[in-house]
């Protein structure tokens, strides 16, 4: 019998970690550590859960479902949300694409028309803000797992708890459906990738 | 971009945020720039901003003031035309003093209750 990785239970341990509903005091540094890594871990796994959604509506066996999950990366997410946050600061007109914005389709895919010409960032701020969630959480949680000399107050970790956690529900809630869509198709089409057994 | 060039562009960006002092509930009250480049092929430049304490009971800072501070900060760095990819830290400016311990005590229950259920 399989035990799935549960972006939920993550979501959980997280929070117990970084000391919500606890009480006064606060928990070790090392805790806060912990706390910020399963809640990467929850948004990761909830965007890959999301990503197997599209490619894979219905019901699929569960492991099959698994095994695909494992085809998707950490930094070719990350590269996607770098890509998407890129466009995001464009938000006059541009009447070509702008040069720090990658030629790979995310300027069209991300941008929408402008009446008086040109286009601007069309992300909304759903995918705006999972991508930005993503990068930083990845960020934080390689900190928090290698670097010894960072320093990780309740703050820091409560904050990046409630960021993985607004992140999730906003890849539940579907919000800006055709962006949201778009964005997980990019991070299928960039993660996927068949390994030599 | 050139160095000299690059380095005013990211004290320009600092001290623009830093005039900028309020997003949301959160005041900005240091700003430390260095450049990360543990990735050789993609440098990053870490913004590191010591800022006032979370107020709410929650004891974080408001997931919507940090996402706009952070998109500012992407903001800012395009407008220069600074070619490197941002992140954004967040430090409070008060130390923690409450009590490790007891606080490990609540831990454990927490995580026998979260066991339990």
């Amino acid at each position: 019998m399989s035990d799935p990785i549960r972006p939920d239970a993550l979501l959980r341990q997280a929070r117990v970690l970084a000391g919500f509903g606890a009480g006064r005091g606060r928990p070790r540094t090392i805790d806060h550590r912990r706390a910020v890594s399963a809640a990467y871990y929850a948004l990761y796994h909830r965007l890959i859960d999301a990503c197997l959604d599209l490619m894979f509506p219905g019901t699929m066996p569960e492991a099959a479902r698994h095994a695909a999950a494992r085809w998707f990366d950490h930094a070719d997410i990350a590269d996607v949300c770098k890509w998407v946050l890129t466009v995001a600061t464009y938000t006059q007109p541009q009447q070509r694409r702008p040069p720090q914005v990658k030629d790979n389709g995310v300027w069209e895919l991300f941008s929408r028309t402008v009446a008086g010409g040109g286009r601007r960032s069309g992300v909304p701020l759903s995918v705006h803000f999972t991508a930005d969630a993503f990068n930083t959480l990845q960020q934080a949680r390689h900190t928090a797992d290698y670097d010894h000399s960072a320093s990780f107050p309740k703050a820091v970790a409560r904050t990046h708890v409630l960021t993985a956690a607004r992140a999730v529900k906003l890849i539940d809630q579907g919000q800006d459906g055709m962006y949201m869509r778009r964005f997980l198709a990019m991070n299928v089409a960039r993660s996927s990738r068949l390994k030599r057994g | 971009m050139e160095s000299k060039e690059l380095t005013e562009a990211i004290g320009r960006a600092g001290t623009e945020l830093l005039g900028r002092k309020h997003f949301g509930s959160i005041e900005i009250r240091q700003v430390r720039v260095y450049v990360d480049a543990a990735r050789e092929d993609e440098p990053t430049l870490r913004f590191e901003l010591i800022v006032s304490s979370p107020s709410g009971s929650q004891g974080a800072w408001s997931t919507d003031d940090v996402f706009n501070l952070r998109s500012a900060v992407w903001t800012l760095l395009a407008d220069e035309g600074i070619p490197l990819t941002p992140t954004v830290d967040l430090l409070p400016d008060t130390p923690e003093t409450e009590d490790a311990e007891s606080a490990n005590d609540d831990l454990a229950r927490a995580l026998d209750a979260d066991d339990r259920a």
